[in-house]
C-alpha cells in the first residue's frame, strides 16, 4: 500500500454554517463564536487531520520472480494479506474495514450473513419485540381479549423464533425480556380460556350456585 | 480474529424522533446505536478515519425552558384561579367540579414544572461533530447535553490519537508469521 503524506490544511469547515475557519482557533477546554453563524464551537483535531494520508493506490504493482503474488491476480505482487483467511492480496484485492484488510471473497462472505460484525447496519430486537407483543395487549386489557387467541401465540412465535437470533450488537442477547415476554404470552392464552370457559360455563355456573 | 466485538458504553445519551441513541466504543471504532424500541441502526466511524472532534452549543434546553416555563406557570396559575374560583363558588356541585379541575390541571403543570427543573439541572445542550477523512461532518446523535459531550470529548481523543500515532504496518513481511496461528475460513 502506497502513502504518501499531503500537505496540511489551513482551513476547516464550520459544522453549522461551512464557514472556512482556521484550525487554531478551535480549542479543546474553550469555546470559540464562529464568526459565520456565532455558534460557541470547542473540540480538538486528531492526527489524521494534521498528516491526511491519500488514498491507497488502485494500481497494482507487477509481480518480479520470488515476490508474493496475489491470490486473485497471479501477475500482481501482494502487499497484504487477508486478515480472515491469511490469502495474500493486492492493493487492487484490499478491502480495508477499520483496522483489517480482507480479500473479497471474505468481504462478500460477511456481508450477507452478518458474519463480520463491522458490517451489520440494523438489528431487529427479538426480545423486545417478544416482550411488548406480550405486555401491549395485556395493558389494554379487557377491551383486547378476545384477541389474546392471535396476540399469545404471537408473542411465543417471536420469542422462540428469535431465541437464537443475535440480539444488540453492543449490548448482546437480552433473553430474560424474551423470557418474560414468554411468560406474558402464556398468560394471555390463559387468560383467553379462562375468559371462553367463563362464557361457555356462565349459565351452568349460575345454576349451580 | 471472529471473536465478537466487545463495547464499552460511553457517557451520554440522545432521544430524538428517530430513537434513543448511545455511543458504543470498540477496539478500533466508535459504534452509534440509535434504537426504536424493537430495531436498532447503527453506524460506525473508525478511528483511523476520524480527522476532528467538536462540539457545538445548541439553544435546544432554552427553547425547551419557554415550552415548560410557559405551560407549567401558565398551568398553575389557570389551577390557583379554578381553585380560588371553587372556594368562592356558592353551590357545592360547583365546588367541588372546580376543586377537580383545578387538580387536573395543577398535576399537568406540576409534570411541566419538573421537567423544567430537570431540563435546567441536566445542563446546556450541544451537539457532537465528528469529521472523518472520507465524508466530512457527521452529527452524533449523542451525547447532547454539554457536559457528557466534554467528557467523551476527553475520553475519546487520546484513545484514536494512539489508534492513529501507532497505525497500522501494511508491510506484508510482518504479518507472515503472524498468519499461521490464526484461524483459516469464517
Amino acid at each position: 500500500m502506497t502513502v504518501s503524506a499531503a500537505s496540511a490544511p489551513t482551513s476547516f469547515a464550520c459544522p453549522a454554517c461551512g464557514r472556512a475557519l482556521a484550525p487554531e482557533s478551535l480549542g479543546r477546554e474553550n469555546e470559540t463564536a464562529c464568526p459565520g453563524c456565532r455558534v460557541l464551537l470547542n473540540g480538538g483535531f486528531l492526527p489524521a487531520f494534521w498528516s491526511p494520508e491519500k488514498a491507497s493506490s488502485t494500481m497494482a504493482d507487477h509481480a518480479f520472480d520470488g515476490d508474493a503474488v496475489c491470490f486473485f491476480h497471479p501477475e500482481n505482487r501482494a502487499t497484504l494479506s487477508c486478515d480472515r483467511c491469511g490469502r495474500f492480496v493486492c492493493t487492487v484485492c484490499d478491502m480495508p474495514l477499520g483496522t483489517r484488510h480482507l480479500c473479497p471473497t471474505c468481504l462478500s462472505s460477511g456481508l450477507g450473513a452478518e458474519k463480520l460484525p463491522e458490517l451489520v447496519v440494523r438489528r431487529f430486537h427479538w426480545s423486545n419485540a417478544t416482550f411488548l407483543a406480550g405486555l401491549v395487549p395485556l395493558v389494554i386489557g379487557l377491551v383486547c381479549w378476545p384477541f389474546f387467541i392471535i396476540t399469545g401465540p404471537l408473542t411465543i412465535f417471536c420469542g422462540l423464533f428469535g431465541w437464537k437470533r443475535p440480539g444488540s450488537l453492543p449490548r448482546g442477547r437480552r433473553r430474560w425480556l424474551a423470557v418474560l415476554g414468554l411468560v406474558l404470552g402464556f398468560i394471555q392464552l390463559g387468560i383467553w380460556i379462562a375468559a371462553l370457559l367463563a362464557i361457555t360455563h356462565a349459565a351452568a355456573w349460575r345454576d349451580a350456585f | 480474529m471472529n471473536s465478537p466485538t466487545t463495547y464499552r458504553r460511553l457517557p451520554g445519551r440522545g432521544l430524538s424522533w428517530a430513537g434513543f441513541a448511545r455511543l458504543w466504543l470498540a477496539e478500533d471504532h466508535l459504534l452509534e446505536a440509535n434504537s426504536l424500541l424493537i430495531s436498532e441502526r447503527y453506524r460506525r466511524f473508525f478511528f483511523k478515519d476520524v480527522t476532528a472532534l467538536v462540539i457545538q452549543r445548541t439553544k435546544v434546553r432554552f427553547a425547551w425552558n419557554i415550552v415548560h416555563g410557559i405551560l407549567g406557570g401558565g398551568g398553575a396559575l389557570l389551577a390557583g384561579a379554578l381553585w380560588w374560583g371553587g372556594a368562592s363558588a356558592s353551590e357545592d356541585e360547583l365546588r367541588v367540579t372546580l376543586w377537580v379541575l383545578a387538580g387536573i390541571v395543577g398535576a399537568g403543570a406540576a409534570v411541566f414544572l419538573i421537567l423544567l427543573f430537570l431540563n435546567i439541572l441536566l445542563g446546556p445542550t450541544c451537539v457532537c461533530h465528528l469529521q472523518t477523512s472520507t465524508a466530512g461532518w457527521h452529527a452524533l446523535a449523542a451525547p447532547t447535553r454539554l457536559r457528557p459531550a466534554q467528557l467523551l470529548l476527553a475520553r475519546l481523543i487520546p484513545l484514536i490519537e494512539a489508534v492513529q500515532a501507532a497505525g497500522r504496518s501494511p508491510d506484508i513481511e510482518s504479518t507472515k508469521d503472524t498468519n499461521e496461528e490464526q484461524p483459516v475460513g469464517l
